[in-house]
């Protein structure tokens, strides 16, 4: 099975994607083929434990797949070395999880700077990086807060501002928005819809709320570790 | 927009660790300064028993001094008073041989009591160490260190003092800059002699060498001349006449480095609970593409930042043990700290070696963390 969606280029694309836990017993992601294009936005839906993250995980190169192919923004997963994969996931996606995830000690304009980490910004680089950020996720007054002291809203934005870091080519959010109240769910996914639509950016998010998911150009609905229909 | 702020640096980060605990970070780092304490408080300590060594060699404008050859300590020398200052004499620079033989007594005041005797033609040959009265005359008269003088006996110029059942008048007090011979007392040599049942015996010669020799070749003539004894010009010499500074220097470091092992198992406990701790974190980290080369660096960093912590905290600790050993009734007669910047730099640096061997495990341990099985730890 593979789900095309336009003639833009490539941004991920998929083959025979397998991803098994507890020596086979669990098949997270089972034979998943996927063409996602670049700068396209499209949700995956479906139940707890269908498979959602672990599919986002393997397109960060968090985790491997246990077979199959998988290119994402033309880098080819499944033949990378561990260095090139390091590099991959700071220059080539941006990640934005369901708990924020922040560090917590580091201040909202540090966590920001911490992907930019051994790339070629200065750190006075990094750090009007990190400002121009956190005035484009409307968080300039609150850069030298600490996540503790920031609204569950205002983290997920720090969140955005350092997915965005390194100005990746693919942004990929799980569940963005599972840890808000709906008003600041809506204002959260404007803004990954804004950002996605200035910047070209390929947009994944991760939902098991439909109604969040009819924002994007293409809702992938995933049961069983197998992606079933296309909306 | 917002200009305040500084850039992120690893550096920075490392504090921001260090600090989210501070009670565990300053534990942590007060059990490797223990090792720290260890190493400059023996350090102090060994320094300034070279120096008095170094002094003693020297006092009096001395040159060499002469003991009989293989002895395993200074004290258990013995020379024939007239023989050996016959030979010494012969030999060409030579210009004065003194002999002194040191006894070791107990008295009421004093468990450890040095006495040394002095033949009354050698006793004014430093006419500046008399600090009052005048040398003893006579077989019952003494002549008090000032050391002996102030701290252990507490008695002066006209007093008497116990030894060995008989009592003797303190005539004078005298200083030679050496602590060792500072707490000591000061007899005619041949009533030590009989005191010590060594009649016609001494234990080392002070050897002055005549202007315009060299030291070190009349020291080497003297050797070559006589086997039976040994000739000591400086402190690193004077392992040839007693193994005790030897002994000393490797009990030292075999405490300071038990001290120090320890406090890198305490260390390693510690930055194991810290990766442990911080498991999420460092998974969002190689999540955000940090590489393990990275995160082992960071816990690398941290471990030498509670090592930097435990040197400021063990240093001044260790000074302030060493003064107070140097206190101690009978240290007092023989311990004079002296502090350099060797064991400072030392103790600084084994502090933060081991803190950061103590470190490899548990930044081993972060570098292996999968992001994805971290992301999924709560």
């Amino acid at each position: 099975m593979s789900e095309t969606a336009t003639n833009n280029p490539v941004g991920i694309r998929a083959r025979g994607l397998v991803k098994h836990y507890e020596g086979g017993r669990v098949h997270a992601v089972d034979d998943v083929d996927l063409d996602v294009a670049a700068g396209e936005f499209v949700a995956i839906c479906g139940p707890s434990g269908c498979g959602k993250t672990t599919l986002l995980h393997l397109f960060s190169a968090i985790e491997r797949p246990d077979a199959g192919r998988l290119d994402v923004a033309g880098h080819a997963l499944t033949e990378t070395s561990e260095t090139e994969i390091d590099t991959f996931r700071r220059t080539v996606v941006g990640l934005v999880f369901q708990l924020h995830n922040l560090l917590p000690d580091l201040t909202a304009l540090e966590n920001v700077q911490v992907p930019m980490f051994g790339t070629s910004r200065s750190p006075r680089q990094r750090l009007e990086r990190a400002r121009e950020l956190m005035e484009r996720v409307g968080l300039t007054g609150r850069a030298h807060a600490l996540p503790t002291v920031l609204s569950g809203g205002e983290r997920q934005r720090v969140a955005i501002a350092r997915a965005l870091a390194n100005e990746p080519r693919i942004l990929l959010a799980d569940e963005p928005t599972g840890a808000l109240d709906s008003k600041n769910g809506e204002l959260l996914l404007d803004l990954l819809g804004e950002l996605q639509r200035d910047a070209r950016t390929t947009l994944i998010v991760v939902t098991h709320d439909q109604h969040i998911a009819e924002r994007a150009g293409r809702i992938l609905h995933m049961l069983d570790g197998r992606i079933n229909t296309t909306a | 927009m917002d200009s305040g702020g500084s850039a992120l640096t690893l550096a920075r980060m490392t504090t921001r660790n260090l600090y989210r605990r501070p009670v565990r970070t300053v534990l942590t780092a007060i059990g490797v300064a223990a090792g720290v304490v260890a190493i400059v408080a023996f350090s102090t300590i060994v320094h300034g028993l070279w120096d008095s060594v170094e002094q003693t060699i020297h006092i009096g404008g001395t040159d060499l001094l002469i003991f009989q050859a293989n002895v395993a300590a200074d004290l258990l020398s013995v020379l024939d008073e007239v023989e050996t200052r016959e030979k010494l004499l012969a030999v060409p620079g030579v210009e004065r041989a003194i002999g002194t033989l040191w006894h070791v007594v107990r008295t009421r005041e004093a468990p450890f009591c040095l006495l040394l005797g002095l033949s009354g033609a050698d006793m004014g040959v430093d006419p500046d160490a008399l600090l009052r009265g005048r040398y003893p005359e006579n077989d019952d008269e003494v002549l008090l260190g000032w050391l002996a003088a102030k701290y252990v006996l507490e008695r002066d110029v006209g007093a008497t003092v116990e030894i060995l059942d008989e009592h003797y008048q303190i005539v004078g007090v005298f200083r030679s800059n050496s602590i060792f011979i500072d707490a000591a007392m000061v007899m005619t040599l041949p009533r030590l002699q009989q005191l010590a049942l060594k009649e016609g015996q001494v234990t080392v010669f002070q050897v002055h060498v005549r202007e315009g020799f060299d030291i070190s070749a009349v020291s080497d003539e003297i050797e070559r001349r006589y086997p039976e004894v040994v000739s000591i010009g400086e402190a690193a010499e004077y392992s040839k006449a007693d193994q005790g500074l030897v002994i000393a220097d490797s009990m030292i470091w075999a405490v300071s480095f038990i001290a120090i092992v320890i406090g890198s198992i305490i260390v390693a406990n510690t930055m194991w609970m810290s990766v442990l701790e911080r498991t999420r974190e460092i998974g969002v980290l190689r999540a955000v593409g940090w590489p393990r080369q990275r995160i082992v660096v960071t816990i690398i960093l941290e471990a030498a930042g509670v090592g930097v912590i435990a040197a400021v905290i063990g240093c001044p600790a260790g000074i302030g043990l060493a003064k107070l050993s140097a206190t101690l009734p009978v240290a007092e007669q023989f311990l004079q700290p002296v502090v350099t910047v060797e064991p400072f730099l030392i103790a600084l640096t084994v502090a933060v070696v081991l803190s950061v061997l103590g470190a490899l495990i548990p930044a081993w341990r972060a570098a292996r963390i999968s992001p994805a099985e971290a992301l999924r730890h709560e």
